[in-house]
């Protein structure tokens, strides 16, 4: 019967049903009889539709139609997760407008609904000036809805380009971006969407950060199902490597996804979907490829806050910063013009942008005689020691990691990325296991050096007085005398260069943590012994880090002399070596 | 044995064959991937099609041999096997109900897909049947976004049309749908045939 007529019948019920109400009456009678039945059937049968085939939210949900207490003005926005409307409250009890988000528009609505639910939770339990604010829910039309804090004004990016705002008040107001994070991270919620439509900026400056839709919240029992489900949505411009992998995903991946907003921010191009890119470019983008060094798309992006996105945006979690705190305060740092811990800290680096902070006390340094340049050679020193302790944990332990087939090391995220006291207990027993069992047959060098690297880390971890620290004074000494011997062999012969080198940086570490975990005149021996393998790695190898150490070297030990004459003495061969390092500074450091 | 990234290739070339051979590989492969995702979830979980079909793809698909349109195709090709796959999973617990001795395929046992608790699958797969001899497009349409479980955009992708077209064609076919249904009563649809 129907099958002749049916492109009519289609598309004048498509015609009818997209019609207002009022006119719907004079679009049929136009109609034939035949035509008009059969739209009028399917007309009443989409009414009468099972949940299933149910409609989208639209069909409920007009602009002007009053949804329990609140009138809808217009549609702010669509996707798969709903739909949000510009609301204000039908009695003007609140005289602001409101957004409100309604599920729909998924078939799947059970699943649909569980993470509306979801989100509504997550927003209620998140109380911070920069993400939007929970303000009511309820169910109308068998659809629950829920309203929320109306985020007004422009996504960042926008907001950056528009205001053609000078990088430091883009960093600024960035930072707020990370305050959100930060304090959503400190509750265990991961966001998982971050990008520049969910940043908002307001015209009075401040940030929202909105739609926690596919947010998760991280906890021991969620953490085997929840975060490790498979595909949820996700816009593949901001997308972790992990989260495009389908793997479980860490507080690292949300920092990944604010390197690639900050990656905007700072030069106006996303990192992960220029313009034209195929689909499988973009994911190939994603998974393998590093993005264009910020300042070779944007002159104005200085070398600092490159470092610190591509160290935002690298591949493996394990070598972007480890919280947001870590990235915000890097960009504080950068604003205050002091050195920034995604750069390698070089002497000369380190010089530069001391220099640059204090001018006028450069300008004394450099009048002055070998004190002034051996304070500055401290200065350095101590900022390298701080520096190398942080990098060498996550170096030696990525190594040692290796070594262990991951077995001993499988800890899982929550640990990896929170590192409380307790996991890194855990850590350092596994890892002294496992030392202590490799090192009874460790006859080949390279391993004996990889092993004693890795006691030496252990013991930073167990009680290095200069960072945080288990307060295991015992277990730090006996690690660190484990070093040493695997080491003794290695550094003492007369081995190439290149190979006695990095024994002997161990030997200097090892003896320079022992001094400070000994009684004093214990101590001294240990400082001594480092300074003497410093001296000695000066010997092998010729470079500025070398000297440095020993300058380091000298300047411990005379920190620790009682004897004038002597300390001086000491004090003196520290400010040569820095200053022969720090002449060489600018034209061999800079090139 | 062909892969599925060669098989896919083969069919946009117009290999129909091909299309033969995909549909049961992707069946498969699908089934496999479901029971390994819910044997690493905790009990109970419910998996959703859509997130099958985008998992399947990223599996099965090299993604580096594959265009647009390819992409287009699987999701094509995923969304015909999920149906197949629902649909089995209705007859077998329906066998079951029955007495007609249990089918203890492993899947059956692990795999609960989420899909809502009163449909009634196998009507719903006898009434697309015969919405496809009425009209295709709508049928694919249904097909892609109920059991493919693709949004509104990423179907309009798939047919190479605008995201109002598929609205509009999803409305008819609801309409359509749900009129057939309303005429059959939903036990028919336990007879309906084989797709």
């Amino acid at each position: 019967m129907d099958q002749a007529r049916w492109p009519t019948v289609k598309r004048e019920f498509a015609r009818v049903q997209e019609a207002a109400p009022d006119e719907r009456a004079s679009l049929l009678d136009a109609l034939d009889a035949d035509v008009r039945g059969e739209v009028q059937s399917l007309l009443a049968a989409l009414e009468a539709a099972p949940p299933l085939l149910g409609g989208d939210a639209g069909d409920v949900f007009r602009p002007g139609a009053v949804v329990g207490p609140y009138r809808l003005l217009g549609v702010l926005g669509r996707g798969g997760m709903g739909a949000v409307y510009r609301v204000e409250r039908a009695d003007g009890e609140i005289p602001r407008q409101l957004a409100l988000k309604v599920a729909g528009d998924l078939v799947f609505a059970p699943e649909a609904q569980r993470r509306f639910i979801h989100e509504r939770e997550i927003l209620a339990g998140l109380d911070h000036p920069n993400i939007v604010r929970l303000v009511d829910g309820g169910v109308a039309a068998g659809r629950r809805y829920f309203v929320m804090e109306l985020a007004e004004g422009t996504p960042i990016t926008t907001y950056c380009r528009e205001r053609q705002l000078a990088m430091r008040e883009r960093i600024r107001l960035f930072r707020q971006v990370c305050a959100a994070i930060q304090y959503a991270h400190q509750r265990l919620v991961l966001h998982r969407d971050i990008k520049p439509g969910n940043v908002i900026v307001r015209p009075d400056g401040q940030v929202r950060v909105l739609d926690f839709g596919i947010a998760q919240v991280v906890g021991p029992e969620t953490l085997t199902a929840d975060t490790r489900t498979v595909m949820h949505p996700m816009s593949l411009a901001c997308a972790s490597p992990e989260q495009l992998r389908g793997e479980p995903l860490a507080l690292t991946s949300d920092i990944y996804s604010l390197g690639t907003l900050l990656y905007e921010v700072i030069t106006g191009v996303n990192p992960q979907s220029p313009p034209g890119a195929s689909l499988e470019a973009a994911m190939r983008l994603v998974l393998h490829e590093a993005p264009p060094r910020p300042g070779t798309v944007s002159r104005a992006v200085p070398r600092d806050l490159e470092a610190v996105t591509l160290k935002a945006l690298a591949k493996a979690p394990a070598d972007r910063y480890q919280s947001v705190g870590e990235l915000d305060a890097d960009l504080e740092r950068w604003l205050d013009g002091r050195p920034v811990t995604a750069v390698p800290p070089r002497p000369w680096y380190v010089v530069s942008r001391w220099v640059t902070r204090h001018k006028v006390a450069a300008a004394t340094a450099a009048l002055a005689l070998a004190g002034i340049v051996a304070a500055l050679g401290v200065a350095l020193v101590q900022y390298r020691q701080a520096e190398r302790a942080r990098a060498s944990a996550e170096a030696r332990f990525a190594e040692v990691r290796r070594l262990a087939n991951s077995l001993i090391f499988q800890f899982d995220d929550v640990v990896r990325t929170r590192s409380t006291t307790d996991a890194r207990q855990r850590i350092v027993t596994d890892a002294l296991q496992y030392l202590d069992r490799l090192a009874a047959e460790a006859s080949d060098a390279a391993l004996r050096l990889e092993l004693a690297q890795g006691y030496l880390r252990v013991a930073q971890i167990q009680g290095n007085p200069n960072e945080a620290n288990l307060g295991n004074t015992d277990g730090a000494r006996s690690s660190a005398r484990k070093a040493l011997t695997l080491l003794e062999p290695l550094a003492g012969g007369p081995a190439a260069a290149a190979e006695t080198a990095p024994a002997l940086e161990s030997v200097v570490a090892a003896n320079r943590l022992l001094s400070l975990l000994v009684p004093r005149d214990e101590g001294l021996a240990y400082a001594r012994a480092a300074l003497t393998a410093a001296q000695r790695r000066v010997a092998v190898s010729r470079t500025d880090e070398a000297r440095v150490a020993l300058a380091s070297g000298e300047f411990a030990l005379a920190a620790q002399l009682s004897d004038p004459a002597e300390r001086r003495q000491h004090f003196e061969a520290a400010a040569v070596s820095s200053s022969r390092c720090w002449r060489n500074g600018p034209t061999t450091l800079r090139a | 044995m062909a892969d599925i990234t060669e098989l896919l290739s083969r069919w946009q070339t117009g290999d129909r064959a091909a299309f033969d051979e995909l549909v049961p590989r992707v069946y498969g492969e699908m089934r496999a991937i479901a029971a390994h995702l819910l044997r690493s979830e905790r009990p109970g979980h419910l998996l959703e099609t859509s997130a099958l079909v985008h998992e399947a793809y990223l599996r099965l698909v090299d993604q580096t041999r594959i265009n647009w349109s390819g992409r287009a195709h699987f999701f094509g090709a995923a969304a015909n096997a999920m149906r197949r796959i629902l649909v089995d999973q209705a007859r077998r617990r329906l066998a079951g109900k029955r007495g007609a001795g249990a089918v203890h395929e492993p899947l059956d046992l692990a795999v609960q897909i989420a899909i809502e608790p009163d449909l009634d699958v196998l009507a719903l797969n006898s009434a697309l049947d015969d919405l496809q001899s009425v009209d295709a497009d709508l049928a694919r349409v249904v097909e892609l976004r109920y059991f493919g479980g693709l949004t509104l955009d990423e179907t309009a992708d798939v047919l190479g049309v605008s995201p109002q077209t598929v609205s509009r064609d999803w409305t008819v076919a609801r309409a359509w749908l749900s009129r057939r249904l309303g005429e059959t009563g939903s036990s028919a649809g336990s007879q309906g045939s084989p797709h």
